[in-house]
């Protein structure tokens, strides 16, 4: 009976002090966060951090706060607190908040410290761990397989580990201004559409001819879209050879086939366009629409890329249901696309540069008629600057057109790889280059 | 080489990223790759260096073609260039033209300045060394996509040369944290830098447009860093009276530890260009025109004073005239009242005096009927039931009046419809758009091929987005219209030899009526505006105060124009030629069209192009 009369004491102790403290709590008025953020804002337009703290200590004595309001005055003192030294800020107060809220109120904070310059500070309360970015590891084989039914029929879309579905949905504020992008051609596409899961995998492959992109897109319209009767959707497709490099971004049709290419600079000796090198094919298959792509190596024979590149990869499947995309990032946002690995490439690089060597050569031999009976032509030309700067140049590059052989020598595919391939290839341009030199010395002749 | 960090911030302060947030270190820095790269450089250097002029002075040079797709950062070894060598210029009379040097130091160099000489040619002629203009490529931080593109990547961060300053403290690049610092000023004289690298929504209180940016008013002494490259850009205004030939100069890099004097060659060219004219019609004139945002309302607003904004506005316009941007988009008249239409008209004038076109003027008046007019039930009415939108007469005819009277003429204007329509809103200026025809006035409109089956007829020019052909061209053509393009791509790319090709050849030998972009000055510094709107800043050149800062891209946008001048004085000799009747001159006609029509527009070399069209044009006025 004691023990029940000392719990039913505890008992009574404990609801008044909660009514007390509730009615403490009803005697501290509630303010509201538009107020607080805007007097803090004027604050910090005066760098007035002691008038701030002041005032956050009047604030937590007379109010009482919503959970987000808490979490941004603790954040402001503990950035004070931390004199524009990031180092010293402290860890981010515990709180229920959900991590979108968190994250809100990190960045108004963050907002506040930019107000007063100090910008540090800024930048540490408004940094986040970026998100894991997914990795394709590429295995570099002796043939890739060919064809949407040569795919199809491979063994390497039945290894579970080589299909890549790792999609999240598109930003949805994102899509919703794409339609202010007019060089892209997404019409017919449904970008703002919220669909609970994406249809599309991939898989990639490279052999010594080049990289090759296999996409699955489960349909179960399939005949409605050969129809015509709906859209079979397309694939936004990025890929960037190093972040040196120019990157290149393409639109393929999941069906019916068709691709689009939009160059980000205009051809020259240090890139060379997507346009008439992309191989595209879009068939139906059982389960929807199979879409085979294919990227030569001499597209990229100035940045192969080693066992440790990583190239940015970015795949972004526009289908009637909604956008999706393989990393975080939106359309361009190619820091935060996937990355492309290269397994095995050492072994099968000796084969990647004979190709590479193979089609420079017949590269320059393709261009040399032309050029060659324009500059020697009696009107049209000018016979000197054919006899006297042309023709010695072309005859080194025909000279060492005669190693080259679909047997060479590993040393000599290494060779001619290392100097004569950036001549072969870039013929045209190191024609304009001599022609340049040769005007210029007219022109400034006394 | 360009250093790029992966700096997440725009993804989390957009709350794209919903990850846990702790305060996260900065990256280290990337200080031992790049220290590398140095030492390998002042090595490479030093080996090619047998005059010994890296030790004895301290620095060496390289001549490098101004306008190139190569992106010369500190670290980039100018494969192109040629070592000590002579800064060429060929231009005609009255042409601006760039020459760019690369210097090398081997050690830190403090207060480096430049010296240009007169130029001299062997008659006696010269010219002022005041008309050769020295500037320096400042390299500074940009997003992912920089140089190529006008998309984001925000969460990038590179180093890209652009902008060309007199005092290259005017930005401050901060290589560890990849931030930009920009110099502003107070009211009070006070100054401090203000970080324009933060994303779009920290842009407080950054603003171009209202904070107090001023450039230096000539080349100030500068740095050199040891094993880094420093790019100088010069800019040869060859005078209108210029005797042709062969002229002479020199350029002193004069450093502490010693001085380089460059040989300045300069080839004036018998001739001026003529207006740009298009490629399918010699007669027809090849608009140069762009969006801006020039406006001397916002600069009132912004509180400067009437005396500095129209100083701000003309020599902003003063830059645009010289940079062949001789038609830039005005401001219309939008709302009645008198104070507005005496801007507007004010504007003009400062317009006229900056020597600026008046014979075309793109959106001088109102071509917009507002959106609750275009959204009207009424606006489905046949053209002859419908009223016009409220206070229309005045602010289009009426106003229209007012400019033939300023400017004593009747120009052409083309009136600017609703943005980006789409069909609808398309279909339902129809009537609007009648009166400003039946009133003298023309209709521009952003448009694509399928205004074909909703306008078409009514539109007097259509700007494409994001695509040209020739194809679309000869459609427009066809019944009258005129057509030209913008997005592609937008301004914001970099590389002065992509803005020169988009903006000139390529689009001439589409046989465009010329170049609206989308935008010659907007009125940012910051690059990280992407997030969910994920563009750069859409800029040829940046705000300041008293007029703007230039960039290499607004380089290639004058060499793109220029382009299109030597090709349109190449055709006009060639016909002269043909007319001659003589086969052998009709032959060297022919010859030269059928060599300029062959031209591989989207993949040339530019520069050899335009020395090819130089020998021609030679060649062409030779013949008797």
């Amino acid at each position: 009976m004691n023990s029940i009369s000392f719990i039913y004491r505890i008992i009574i102790a404990v609801v008044f002090s909660c009514v007390l403290g509730f009615a403490q709590e009803e005697a501290r008025p509630a303010i509201d966060s538009e107020a607080i953020y805007q007097r803090l804002t004027e604050l910090f337009r005066a760098k007035d951090y002691k008038e701030i703290q002041k005032y956050i200590v009047e604030l937590k004595a007379q109010h009482q706060f919503a959970a987000e309001d808490a979490l941004l005055l603790s954040l402001v003192e503990s950035g004070i607190r931390a004199e524009s030294d990031p180092s010293r800020l402290e860890a981010s107060p515990k709180t229920d908040l959900a991590a979108e809220t968190r994250n809100k109120v990190h960045f108004k904070t963050a907002l506040l410290f930019m107000h007063s310059r100090d910008y540090k500070i800024a930048d540490a309360l408004g940094r986040t761990v970026p998100p894991l970015l997914p990795y394709y590891i590429i295995d570099v084989v002796s043939h890739s397989p060919i064809g949407v039914y040569g795919w199809l029929n491979s063994d390497i879309v039945k290894h579970a580990d080589k299909r890549e579905s790792r999609f999240m949905p598109y930003n949805q504020e994102a899509a919703a201004v794409l339609y202010t992008d007019v060089n892209a051609n997404r019409s017919g596409m449904n970008v703002t559409g919220k669909a609970d899961a994406c249809q599309v995998s991939f898989f990639v492959s490279a052999d010594p001819y080049g990289i090759s992109i296999y996409v699955e897109n489960r349909d179960d319209k399939v005949d409605e879209v050969l129809a015509g009767l709906q859209t079979g959707g397309s694939l936004e497709m990025y890929l960037q050879p190093g972040f040196d490099h120019v990157y290149y971004q393409w639109m393929a049709n999941i069906y019916p086939s068709g691709t689009e290419v939009y160059d980000w600079s205009s051809p020259n000796e240090h890139f060379r366009s997507l346009k008439g090198r992309l191989t595209c094919e879009s068939a139906p298959t059982p389960d929807g629409f199979g879409v085979y792509m294919f990227i030569p190596w001499d597209l990229f024979y100035d940045c192969l890329p080693t066992e440790e590149s990583e190239w940015a990869f970015g795949v972004l499947p526009w289908t009637r249901d909604g956008g999706f995309t393989w990393g975080s990032g939106q359309v361009h946002d190619l820091h935060k696309f996937g990355r492309l690995k290269f397994r095995g490439l050492n072994s099968m690089l000796p084969n990647i540069k004979r190709m590479i060597v193979l089609k420079a050569w017949a590269s320059f031999q393709k261009a040399l008629p032309a050029i060659q009976s324009f500059w020697n032509d009696e009107i049209r030309g000018d016979q000197i600057f054919a006899k006297e700067v042309l023709a010695p140049y072309v005859e080194t590059l025909q000279k060492e057109g005669e190693k080259v052989s679909a047997e060479m020598a590993a040393e000599t595919v290494e060779e001619l790889f290392r100097t004569m391939v950036p001549e072969w290839n870039e013929f045209r341009y190191r024609v304009d280059t001599l022609r340049t030199a040769f005007l210029k010395k007219q022109l400034f002749a006394e | 080489m360009k250093r790029i960090k992966e700096v997440m911030i725009a993804a989390a302060f957009c709350g794209l990223v919903a990850a846990a947030r702790e305060p996260v270190p900065s990256a280290a820095p990337m200080d031992s790759a790049a220290e590398a790269q140095k030492a390998a450089l002042l090595q490479r250097v030093a080996q090619e260096d047998a005059e010994g002029r890296l030790r004895s002075r301290g620095f060496v040079y390289y001549i490098v073609p101004p306008v190139s797709n190569v992106m010369r950062t500190a670290l980039a070894y100018p494969q192109d260039g040629t070592r000590e060598g002579a800064l060429q210029v060929v231009a005609a009379q009255g042409e601006f033209e760039p020459a760019s040097l690369v210097l090398f130091a081997e050690q830190d160099v403090e207060s480096v300045t430049v010296k240009t000489s007169d130029l001299a040619d062997s008659h006696g002629h010269t010219i002022p060394a005041r008309h050769v203009d020295a500037k320096i490529v400042k390299i500074w931080v940009q997003t992912g996509c920089a140089w190529y593109s006008y998309f984001s990547d925000s969460a990038g961060r590179t180093l890209v040369p652009e902008l060309l300053l007199n005092d290259e403290n005017l930005v401050k690049v901060d290589t560890t944290e990849m931030n930009n610092y920009l110099r502003t000023e107070k009211a009070d004289g006070s100054s401090g830098y203000l970080l324009i690298s933060s994303p779009i929504d920290y842009n407080i209180p950054v603003q171009g447009i209202s904070e107090r940016i001023f450039d230096a008013k000539e080349l100030r002494p500068f740095t050199l860093k040891r094993g880094e490259f420093k790019q100088l850009w010069f800019t040869m205004e060859v005078p209108e009276t210029a005797e042709a030939g062969l002229y002479h100069g020199t350029v002193s890099i004069i450093a502490p530890s010693g001085t380089a004097t460059v040989p300045l060659q300069v080839n004036v060219l018998p001739f001026r260009l003529p207006k740009p004219m298009t490629n399918y019609d010699l007669s027809r004139e090849f608009h140069v025109s762009t969006y801006n945002d020039n406006k001397l309302s916002k600069y009132l607003q912004c509180g400067m004073s009437q005396e500095d904004a129209e100083k701000r506005l003309l020599n902003q316009y003063i830059s645009y005239r010289k940079h062949n941007l001789t038609a830039p988009m005005l401001a219309p008249y939008a709302n009645v009242s008198e104070s507005e239409k005496a801007l507007c008209l004010r504007q003009l004038e400062i317009y006229r005096e900056a020597g600026l076109d008046t014979d075309t003027l793109f959106d001088a008046v109102r071509g917009i009927p507002d959106y609750a007019y275009l959204d009207h039930p009424d606006r489905s009415k046949p053209i002859a039931e419908q009223n016009l939108p409220d206070q229309w007469e005045e602010l289009t005819s009426g106003y229209f009046a007012d400019i033939q009277r300023l400017l004593g003429k009747k120009p052409v204007i083309y009136c600017f419809g609703w943005d980006e329509p789409g069909m609808r809103l398309l279909r339902n200026q129809r009537a609007a758009w009648k009166y400003l025809h039946e009133n003298g006035l023309k209709v521009c409109s952003t448009g694509h091929s399928e205004h074909l089956l909703h306008a078409g007829f009514n539109e007097d020019f259509v700007d494409y987005g994001g695509t040209y052909s020739a194809e679309s061209a000869r459609l427009w053509h066809a019944f009258g219209a005129r057509i030209s393009s913008y997005a592609s791509p937008h301004t914001g790319p970099e590389n002065p030899d992509f803005v020169r090709r988009t903006h000139g050849m390529d689009l001439y030998l589409a046989d465009n009526d010329g170049t609206i972009n989308y935008m010659a000055a907007g009125d940012q510094w910051n690059d990280f505006g992407g997030a969910n709107y994920n563009y750069r800043s859409f800029n040829h050149v940046y705000p300041t105060t008293d007029g703007h800062v230039d960039t290499i891209e607004f380089e290639g946008f004058r060499e793109a124009i220029d382009d299109v001048k030597y090709a349109t004085l190449l055709r006009q000799l060639a016909k002269k030629a043909i007319e001659t009747q003589k086969t052998d001159n009709v032959y060297k006609g022919k010859a030269a069209l059928q060599w300029l029509i062959q031209v591989d527009s989207p993949s040339c070399d530019l520069n050899a192009l335009r020395l090819e069209m130089i020998r021609y044009i030679l060649e062409l006025r030779g013949l008797e």
